[in-house]
């Protein structure tokens, strides 16, 4: 059931971290304002891609809506950076106006990107794991693969148009942008100013072109777990308490970001714990939505990744009791359990992550955050154990036995998941 | 169909690759058998032990030793071999006292072929 449900997590974190452009919308906006709207209003328009080889045409409507305060220019979405929007009024007067786009990127939602991960681990890490599932598992990446490669390649050019769309701060305000001129004047119809951003961001430059930041990132955290349940794998079972808790502690992380607009960053973040007894690392592929408050920003973000653990040091445990296997030993007769630690033995598994930071910005390219952070990790203790009958024999008035007989000698794995909550502290260099 | 390969597919593969790396289950420990026999003189004289030993498997094997044990002083036998065989250990103690007083004892211990009892260990201990 845990495993559905973390599979139904990984899914539906793939479905909203990002749209893809079979799930956008089919018509791109021009906002414009009213003055503009009502001269245009008496004109037929078309916008181009501007190609000499295949040109490709669409009708542009006007659309206003908000109590006739918002107009804008619709039409169906088509590919280009650079698009002209051709004017014609009843006088066959033309005005050709340059539009820039933008190209939109998405998580390429895919099988082999949503689903596999997540079903592959599940099965490679499947207690009774056998020759044959591990096949299946391969069979199903070539498949997943090849229909990935299919249907990617189908989707980018039956939505090669999708991708493209006006920037939001672009607006034709002024009449004279838009007012026809007589097609006489060739160089005035044919010498069509590009048009300049007069707002540029980080995010998109003064040519209305796409830009994304770079952000490397290191931080400390102190991190304390809760161990919410505990179990011996393979069905074994013991009745001597065998802790495998993590300690709390250091952790370490670095991190690189994409941040493409304001909103929303993703990336990479590699974790550690400094501990020589404990040893966890794990790598999450995260994303985080940003809100401005006032001077800095505040991230909700999460992430799902995949890691290694590896118990170096813990104690050796051991115990006796007078019965086995439910039933009562004789007088002078006790069952020994002895564990026996296995260090260094190391386990792969799939980290979830939720976090949540406040990002403040201390120079230009500087930042600093303090964060919360929530992470589901395993961990893992190794022993073997035995099970040893203790007989104690009188078997003369000067003479005593002690007699110790290991019964059986088997390799337990005890397993805990661990919600680890930390509080930290990192810097943040943006590029 | 080039565009289909992404990044994040990449990672996705190399991360499959990476876990089908891992180990998965508990590590499995050898099958032998080790039979260690001890006597420990807890009188307040030393003793003399004639220690006869009797292994059968595949055929008898047998041997006598005789020696001096001082009070507190242990002494062991440690044999290994490998599991699921069948084999019968016998020793006999023939033990002598500082007043010359004789005591003699036997014990057995019995390997089957289905059962794996890694360790076998007896401790004897002579007491006044």
């Amino acid at each position: 059931m845990q495993r559905i449900f973390f599979l139904v997590i990984a899914v539906f974190g793939v479905f909203l971290c990002g749209c893809n452009s079979a799930f956008r919308s089919s018509k791109t906006r021009i906002i414009i304002s009213k003055e503009v709207a009502n001269y245009l209003s008496n004109t037929q328009m078309i916008v181009h891609n501007n190609s000499p080889k295949k040109r490709i045409e669409r009708t542009v409507t006007i659309e206003n809506s908000e109590n006739d305060t918002q107009f804008q220019l619709t039409y169906k979405k088509l590919k280009g950076n650079i698009l002209i929007l051709q004017i014609t009024d009843s006088t066959d007067q033309i005005r050709n106006v340059a539009i820039p786009q933008i190209k939109l990127s998405a998580y390429p939602f895919l099988i082999s990107t949503t689903v596999s991960p997540s079903l592959t681990y599940f099965v490679l890490t499947k207690e009774d794991n056998t020759e044959l599932l591990s096949m299946l598992t391969v069979l199903y990446h070539s498949l997943a693969i090849t229909i990935d490669a299919y249907a990617g390649a189908g989707t980018l050019l039956a939505k090669r148009h999708g991708r493209y769309t006006v920037p939001r701060t672009f607006k034709l305000s002024n009449v004279s942008d838009v007012k026809t001129i007589d097609p006489s004047i060739q160089s005035l119809l044919l010498d069509v100013p590009i048009p300049i951003n007069p707002n540029p961001t980080p995010y998109l430059t003064q040519n209305y072109k796409k830009k994304w930041q770079y952000i490397f990132s290191i931080s400390s955290s102190y991190g304390i777990a809760h161990e919410s349940s505990r179990k011996l794998l393979e069905a074994q079972t013991s009745r001597v308490y065998l802790p495998n808790n993590i300690s709390p502690g250091i952790w370490f992380s670095a991190g690189i970001h994409i941040q493409p607009n304001s909103h929303y960053q993703w990336g990479y973040s590699y974790h550690s714990k400094l501990d020589p007894n404990f040893s966890s690392k794990f790598l999450i592929n995260e994303i985080g939505y940003l809100i401005p408050i006032k001077k800095g920003k505040l991230e909700i973000g999460g992430g799902l990744g995949w890691g290694m653990t590896k118990r170096n040091h813990e104690n050796n445990y051991t115990d006796s009791f007078n019965t086995y296997k439910n039933k009562r030993l004789s007088n002078n007769t006790l069952l020994e359990e002895a564990y026996t630690f296995i260090p260094n033995f190391s386990y792969s598994f799939m980290p979830v992550n939720g976090h949540i930071q406040f990002i403040y910005p201390i120079k230009k390219k500087l930042e600093i955050t303090a964060s919360f952070s929530y992470t589901r990790i395993p961990s893992y203790s190794d022993f073997n154990k035995t099970e040893a009958i203790l007989t104690t024999e009188q078997i003369s008035p000067t003479a005593i036995v002690y007699k110790r007989e290991v019964i059986t000698l088997d390799g337990v794995t005890a397993k805990s998941i661990n919600q680890l909550y930390s509080l930290g502290l990192s810097l943040r260099i943006k590029i | 169909m080039k565009n289909a390969i992404t990044p994040s597919l990449i990672v996705a593969m190399i991360t499959i690759l990476l876990v089908s790396c891992e180990p998965v289950g508990s590590p499995k420990p050898a099958k032998t058998i080790e039979i260690r026999t001890t006597i420990l003189n807890h009188k307040s004289d030393s003793i003399y032990v004639k220690l006869v030993h009797e292994r059968y498997y595949g055929g008898l094997v047998s041997s006598t030793s005789y020696y001096r044990q001082a009070s507190g002083e242990k002494n062991t036998l440690i044999e290994q071999m490998n599991a699921y065989q069948r084999a019968s250990y016998y020793n006999t103690y023939y033990i002598t006292d500082a007043n010359g007083k004789k005591d003699t004892i036997r014990r057995t211990i019995d390997l089957s072929e289905k059962e794996y009892h890694p360790k076998i260990s007896e401790t004897i201990v002579i007491t006044d």
